[in-house]
């Protein structure tokens, strides 16, 4: 039962219900009940009287399953220690922990967003949109566009005309 | 929805590329990314794709409130032709705009009264013979409000929030002054209402300036820093006589009430710019409690009054702190140093528009 080795002060002892999540190219992953329950979607199931040993996740890949459940510890791991050590040491703790496994490149970026958006985990998605508000921040749309390598579809009289409404903000 | 499955792998950015997966992203995903916008990066944000353009713009976004309180405010000026253009200045990126009002608003904005501004919105009034008219208007985004007529004149008059969130309220005072009646005339106006709702009290308030929304409260100071609290939920007016409050024997001055930190401030400052008193207010014992220094903040005042932060980043912080920044209608904008005791025209900060001609006012942009 060490295979969710983790430096947990312990808040699942090793009695707790396990789950196993299977990637979409068929890997199989071992966690804490309190891990997967982290996911919305698979709480719902779970609560719909899913029975199955595996949960087959079939829009996350292995790699990007993998980064998701380190959130998912994490964030266990910190809820716990939130209510035994007080909020603010916590709080600081996450924020560092949060701003760090968020710094990925865009692709890394967009696959944890949709991830987050399918297995329902609100605070995954908060902070990947938050990170994605963050990158588009000061800059201007063509900067954007490069970044995200988004095709600029719009006509040059289009163009023109929403920048003539608010120039201001494109100088 | 499963209309998009991605089973590429992470190292096939390239493949994932030709889906244009950053322009497709579901519509509530782009949603939230835009509610995490500040104003100005709302509108480069649908500027971006077809797709982006779709998601429309979020007036109160979830941005970080601490950032836009280090942001300087702006300085809007009235110009005297063509009509209704004005030109804004942004003290950040020293630029300044040229902006036309045109036909998207229908009064002459010059002969309106500044009464209060906000989250990037004016309200403005005309005062006439039935009363006095109320408009909201965005100097950024030309968006115009009309709101309803109150059968009043005006002495002071305010918003509590962002004009575009449900839960603003306005708020309009007026203090008549005859021989024979000693009262004050409060009215209230939330979004969505039909008409004010008005509040009569026997108490007299003279010589109104400004007023300032502070934690449920509406605030008014006489010229001589006697402050009125309206409060919002019970419904009550009363004056506060303060004691040790801002006598000055130089009858040539200005009074200044505002927000800053959660904290009232009155600011007194001499007509010619020679002098200035500062005070708190001290909710404990309902009492003005000078105040020497500024510290890291910086105020700026006029029709419309700011209490700004200036932050260890900001690499003026020395040039732009512990000072008072002022309008006066058409004056050039200037400001009056703690320090030095001085004031001086600030076109290091504003550049040239701080002395060009036209009615001047400072202006938040919007979040």
């Amino acid at each position: 039962m060490a295979s969710s080795s983790s430096s947990l002060p312990s808040p699942s002892s090793s009695s707790s219900k396990k789950f196993i999540l299977r990637s979409s190219d068929g890997k199989h992953f071992e966690v804490d009940e309190a891990v997967a329950l982290q996911s919305e979607m698979i709480k719902q199931m779970v609560e719909d009287g899913f029975g199955g040993d595996v949960i087959p996740l079939l829009n996350v890949s292995s790699i990007v399953l993998s980064k998701v459940i380190d959130y998912c510890k994490k964030h266990v791991e910190l809820d716990f220690k939130k209510k035994m050590d007080g909020d603010n040491e916590a709080h600081e703790e996450i924020k560092n922990w949060d701003s760090e496994y968020i710094n990925v490149g865009v692709d890394e970026l967009y696959h944890l967003i949709m991830a987050a958006n399918y297995l329902h985990i609100k605070g995954l998605l908060d902070l990947t949109c938050q990170k994605v508000a963050d990158i588009i921040k000061g800059k201007q749309p063509e900067q954007i566009r490069k970044i995200f390598n988004i095709e600029n579809d719009f006509t040059p009289e289009e163009e023109q005309e929403i920048r003539k409404e608010h120039s201001w903000a494109f100088e | 929805m499963a209309g998009k499955r991605k089973r590429t792998r992470l190292t096939d950015g390239k493949n994932s590329n030709r889906e244009r997966p950053w322009s497709d992203l579901p519509e509530d995903i782009l949603q939230l990314i835009m509610e995490r916008l500040a104003f100005i990066d709302q509108i480069r944000f649908r500027a971006v794709c077809k797709r982006w353009q779709s998601i429309e713009r979020v007036s109160r976004p979830n941005v970080d409130r601490v950032h836009s309180e280090n942001q300087l405010p702006w300085l809007m000026v009235f110009e005297r032709r063509p009509f209704n253009s004005y030109k804004l200045y942004d003290p950040c990126r020293k630029k300044a705009y040229d902006m036309d009002a045109g036909a998207k608003v229908p009064e002459d904005l010059r002969c309106l009264q500044v009464c209060a501004a906000k989250s990037g919105w004016l309200l403005l009034s005309k005062g006439h013979p039935r009363g006095t008219s109320f408009f909201l208007y965005c100097p950024f985004t030309k968006e115009w409000i009309d709101l309803p007529v109150l059968d009043f004149d005006i002495d002071a008059a305010t918003f509590s929030t962002s004009p575009t969130s449900p839960d603003c309220i306005f708020f309009a005072l007026h203090s008549p002054v005859d021989a024979y009646t000693v009262s004050v005339i409060i009215n209230t106006y939330r979004r969505g209402d039909k008409t004010w709702t008005k509040y009569n009290f026997n108490v007299g308030f003279w010589l109104v300036k400004n007023a300032v929304y502070s934690e449920g409260k509406f605030y008014c100071s006489t010229r001589r820093g006697t402050l009125g609290a309206f409060d919002v939920s019970r419904k009550d007016w009363n004056v506060l006589a303060l004691p040790g409050s801002a006598y000055v024997d130089d009858p040539m001055y200005d009074t200044y009430l505002l927000e800053s930190k959660g904290e009232l401030r009155l600011v007194i400052l001499s007509e010619k710019g020679r002098w200035s008193k500062i005070f708190r207010l001290d909710r404990a014992q309902m009492s003005w409690v000078r105040v020497e220094s500024l510290q890291d903040r910086a105020l700026f005042l006029g029709s419309t009054s700011f209490s700004v932060s200036v932050s260890d980043s900001v690499k003026a912080r020395r040039q732009i702190a512990d000072k008072i920044y002022y309008c006066r209608e058409e004056d050039p904008a200037k400001f009056y140093s703690l320090k030095a005791r001085k004031r001086y025209v600030c076109t290091a900060t504003y550049g040239c528009l701080a002395v060009v001609g036209g009615k001047k006012i400072w202006i938040e942009p919007p979040y």
